[in-house]
């Protein structure tokens, strides 16, 4: 509980890869126990990121630092949020973890096993509390109320899972022709299911309690063509095994289909003794549009989007902050986000050799 | 017209428990077939079924059913590891037939029917009913106006509670491995899909639980099996055989969600919810479990089909050189579910 002579929470902002970090400083902000102290870039950072990040300092009158590590010696946040590219997540969040400073990732955390592996080390050898940004698996509304469901034993043990996240309304949102390059590819850590697929297996970790044992993985690039010519997947369809025996599928994707009113999200769960079905899961959700049809319409504000309360990401927020100060772990946490890019790891290698890849 | 046919076609059944009464159905409902006739070798199930459609001709002989001068069309309804035996027969004896699917239990069995057939110039088609769902029609004729584009991943399953009880299923344990449910109602979804797709599975992974049979060692069926297949023409599909939900009386329907390059269909009905019955027993449909309007009943279609095939010396729409792909298929996922390992279907 939030006590008004309490020391504020410092946290600083590293990075606007990704639009969330927008809506998180917008959620950090108006945290009654939250003060944000600064945000920084990395050197690698593209051109609107670095503006973003600059504008956000600018309007909220903080400083801004162009090198991330200098912002971190010199106002000593308590907390950053990442959200530079995957690949360069274990960089950055060694930097941090080095510094005693708690963390919170975009997804994936890392695009390889040693990169994984690295980032584990530093957590662990530094003591401080990891984080992966996935609000979708955890703190949306239905997905809250069916881990609560099965946790009170309303459908006995659950036995198979099917899990449908696939975002509609395409080429808006995709990754344009300019940016589709090899490299981009690289720096993201694949296509949409490493975009979307981490909503599906931090969920069903906490609905199974278990480990992923076997994934077999098809992938393609059925609707864009900058996502086929360099390889990257608009759509997957994934078989995954658990050590109990338990069956899952998980679909993700980004779709061209215009009418949907939003991201498509579905969950079904047998259990021994019932079933749980959630239908249009993100149906809070509101989608604005406006005059733009493009995504470079994203910086101009052309469309956007709009949840009714109470938003994943301010939930997922307040989690963290409250885990932070009650010392506690967040609710997706480290062994999430090691679950993750395993299995992103072994759903890539199954989808190319075309065999099931054991984890 | 083929000048030595004249409607009504004159169809009898043979095997006259559950799903006969639906094939009943769909003949009293069309305009080019009649159906005069039935057989089954247990009397009980035979009176049962004429008693239930007054008029029809009794045998309790196969023999004497196939042979007889007034069938123009026999269903055959009996058990899948009888259907090949039967449907040669019927074949030698000029029969034109819908063979419930599966309607061969091996490769060899399937091509000695092809052959059959074609030595006697019938037609034949397997009975693949659920393409003629009306909202499974429906599917496709958006898909061929193009309002999706190109169909690219779909999944198609077939959710209910489980509906065998020792007493009707321990008498079939040594008869069905485990992966029945696979064969026998799996080739449902291997036929809508490959058809709505317009191509075959080349390449599928499948993975099965046993649901209650972990625990019941009269049954040896798994409850469970997903298959995530591959088409020739690219696309991906997710097909679900499950009699695993809970609690019992979990109805029985369908869902089918299709994605194409330009939209998505979500269709999900419930394809039993006339009466059924959940007992000790099992599952009994004393409705025929369908609950269509009679213009469009699924059964009337399909006979339709073949009855249109015999009018016009046409191949029917169905032909069963495409249906043996499909059994391959499903051959190939029953050998995924006992290897763990993803299967390349060859078609030889």
């Amino acid at each position: 509980m939030y006590n008004s002579t309490q020391k504020k929470l410092r946290v600083a902002l590293i990075s606007f890869n990704y639009g969330h970090q927008h809506g998180y400083a917008a959620f950090l902000q108006r945290h009654p126990s939250v003060e944000i102290v600064a945000v920084g870039e990395i050197e690698t950072a593209s051109q609107d990121s670095f503006q973003s990040a600059q504008q956000l300092a600018s309007d909220l009158n903080i400083p801004f630092y162009a090198d991330y590590r200098k912002m971190m010696d010199e106002v000593s946040p308590e907390l950053v949020s990442i959200a530079v590219f995957p690949s360069e997540n274990p960089d950055v969040v060694i930097e941090a973890a080095n510094r005693g400073i708690h963390i919170a990732c975009e997804k994936p955390h890392a695009t390889s096993l040693e990169g994984m592996k690295r980032i584990s080390d530093v957590v662990k050898s530094k003591g401080i509390l990891f984080s992966l940004d996935l609000p979708v698996a955890r703190f949306t509304v239905p997905f809250i109320d069916t881990v609560n469901a099965i946790e009170a034993g309303k459908i006995g043990k659950p036995q198979i899972a099917y899990f449908l996240y696939l975002q509609p309304k395409g080429p808006l949102y995709t990754i344009s022709e300019a940016d589709a390059t090899q490299a981009y590819k690289e720096k993201r850590g694949g296509g949409e299911l490493a975009m979307f697929g981490g909503y599906g297996v931090v969920l069903l970790r906490k609905i199974f309690k278990d480990k992923i044992e076997s994934v077999y993985a098809q992938c393609d690039s059925f609707f864009y063509d900058s996502y086929r010519n360099i390889g990257m997947e608009d759509m997957a369809a994934v078989t995954l095994k658990y050590t109990s025996g338990q069956i899952a599928t998980i679909i993700t994707g980004r779709t061209t289909t215009k009418s949907l009113p939003s991201t498509d999200l579905r969950l079904e769960v047998i259990g021994t003794e019932g079933v749980i079905n959630v239908t249009r899961g993100l149906g809070i959700r509101m989608e604005v549009f406006g005059e733009y049809s493009d995504s470079s319409a994203w910086d101009k504000g052309g469309y956007g989007w709009e949840f009714s309360d109470p938003n994943p990401g301010e939930l997922y927020i307040n989690d963290l902050v409250q885990s932070i100060l009650s010392g506690q772990q967040p609710t997706i946490g480290l062994e999430d986000a090691e679950e993750f890019t395993k299995f992103l790891n072994a759903a890539y290698q199954s989808a190319k050799t075309g065999y099931v890849v054991h984890i | 017209m083929s000048p030595d046919v004249i409607p009504p076609l004159r169809v009898g059944i043979l095997g006259c428990s559950g799903i006969s009464y639906a094939h009943a159905k769909g003949c009293n409902l069309s305009k080019n077939v009649e159906l005069i006739a039935a057989c089954d070798l247990n009397k009980q199930l035979l009176d049962k079924f004429v008693n239930a459609h007054p008029g029809i001709i009794p045998f309790t002989s196969s023999d004497e059913f196939l042979k007889s001068k007034d069938l123009d069309i026999v269903i055959i309804a009996t058990p899948d590891e009888t259907h090949a035996e039967i449907a040669i027969s019927a074949a030698e004896n000029a029969k034109h037939m819908i063979i419930e699917k599966p309607f061969a239990t091996s490769l060899e069995e399937a091509n000695s029917i092809i052959a059959a057939v074609k030595a006697n110039g019938v037609k034949a088609m397997c009975g693949q009913s659920m393409r003629f769902l009306p909202k499974i029609l429906k599917a496709k004729e958006i898909i061929e106006n193009g309002k999706i584009g190109r169909p690219v991943f779909a999944r198609m399953v077939t959710p209910s509670s489980p509906f065998w009880s020792e007493n009707s299923w321990a008498k079939f344990k040594d008869k069905r491995g485990q992966e029945w449910l696979l064969v026998h109602n799996g080739m449902h979804n291997f036929d809508c899909l490959s058809w709505l797709f317009e191509s075959v599975p080349v390449s599928l992974y499948a993975v099965t639980h046993a649901g209650q049979a972990d625990a019941a060692d009269w049954l040896n069926v798994h409850e469970f099996i997903s298959v995530n297949m591959r088409f020739e023409n690219g696309g991906i599909a997710i097909s679900e055989e499950n009699r695993i939900m809970q609690p019992s009386g979990y109805p029985y329907h369908f869902e089918l969600y299709i994605v194409g390059t330009k939209g998505t269909i979500d269709l999900s009905d419930k394809i039993c919810n006339s009466t059924s019955i959940w007992n000790k027993d099992g599952i009994d449909f004393p409705s025929a479990q369908v609950n269509y309007l009679d213009y469009n009943h699924p059964m009337a279609t399909q006979v339709d089909v073949l009855a249109k095939s015999i009018f016009n010396d046409t191949t029917p729409l169905i032909p069963l050189e495409f249906s043996i792909r499909i059994i391959e298929a499903l051959f190939s996922a029953v050998k995924s579910c006992k290897t763990g390992q993803p299967e390349r279907i060859l078609y030889v």
